[in-house]
């Protein structure tokens, strides 16, 4: 079972986010533009991907499109659908994601480590350290 | 778990953590200020506010006479994530009384 914040979403409020996949919210945008739809992905930059999304602008004027990529720095608020339990909703994804993550070592328990051939490792590095 | 050094003030951040579940203030670019009860906040000041209340300030100009007219627009949101790049100071709520 992972340990909270070992996940670098975790470390921060990004996860709040991501706890949102799939369910229908508003974000509004530092242009000043409105966008409402179903989230459909977010990543650790705050990148969205907005499903089935209709636009609006400060004067009102709306538009309709079927999926939106946000840049996550041009992201000003996310509101929060009220009938949403956050607290909930992020250990929810957080007991998923572990038990992603242990499916895929296939139950023994470890994370995933990036395996280096010995071949590949310099002599210069022992030398340096 | 929470021991002597946890309550410390070590770092700015740290004033911000006693006002969790605090109303704060909260002033923002783009000429906004919210006001709203600290639910959670990270080290990006990416913020959640509940019962929150938003301020948009604008100034316009009049043709004719040149006086700036002050004009602010409310708004009242149940529930908003605050993304940090925007936050400029976070305080108390400044009492008017």
């Amino acid at each position: 079972m992972g340990k909270r914040g070992e996940r670098q979403s975790e470390r921060t409020l990004v996860c709040v986010i991501q706890a949102l996949m799939g369910l229908e919210l508003l974000v509004e945008l530092r242009n000043d533009l409105s966008i409402r739809g179903f989230l459909d992905d977010c990543d650790n930059a705050m990148n969205v991907i907005i499903k089935d999304a209709m636009i609006e602008d400060v004067e009102g004027c709306q538009k309709h499109m079927p999926l939106i990529f946000v840049r996550g720095s041009n992201i000003r608020f996310v509101h929060i659908p009220d009938n949403v339990n956050i607290m909930q909703a992020v250990e929810e994804r957080r007991l998923v994601l572990d038990r992603a993550a242990l499916a895929y070592m296939g139950g023994k328990g470890l994370a995933p480590m990036p395996k280096v051939l010995e071949t590949q490792i310099p002599d210069t590095a022992d030398a340096a350290i | 778990m929470a021991t002597e050094d946890d309550s410390a003030v070590k770092e700015p951040l740290d004033l911000i953590r006693l006002s969790l579940d605090e109303r704060i203030y909260v002033k923002l670019r783009s000429d906004r200020e919210l006001r709203g009860k600290l639910h959670a906040y990270d080290q990006h000041l990416n913020m959640i506010l509940g019962d929150v209340e938003e301020v948009v300030t604008s100034v316009e100009i009049d043709d004719e006479t040149y006086e700036e007219i002050v004009k602010t627009s409310k708004r009242h949101v149940q529930y908003l994530f605050v993304r940090g790049d925007g936050v400029i100071l976070v305080s108390p709520p400044l009492r008017t009384s």
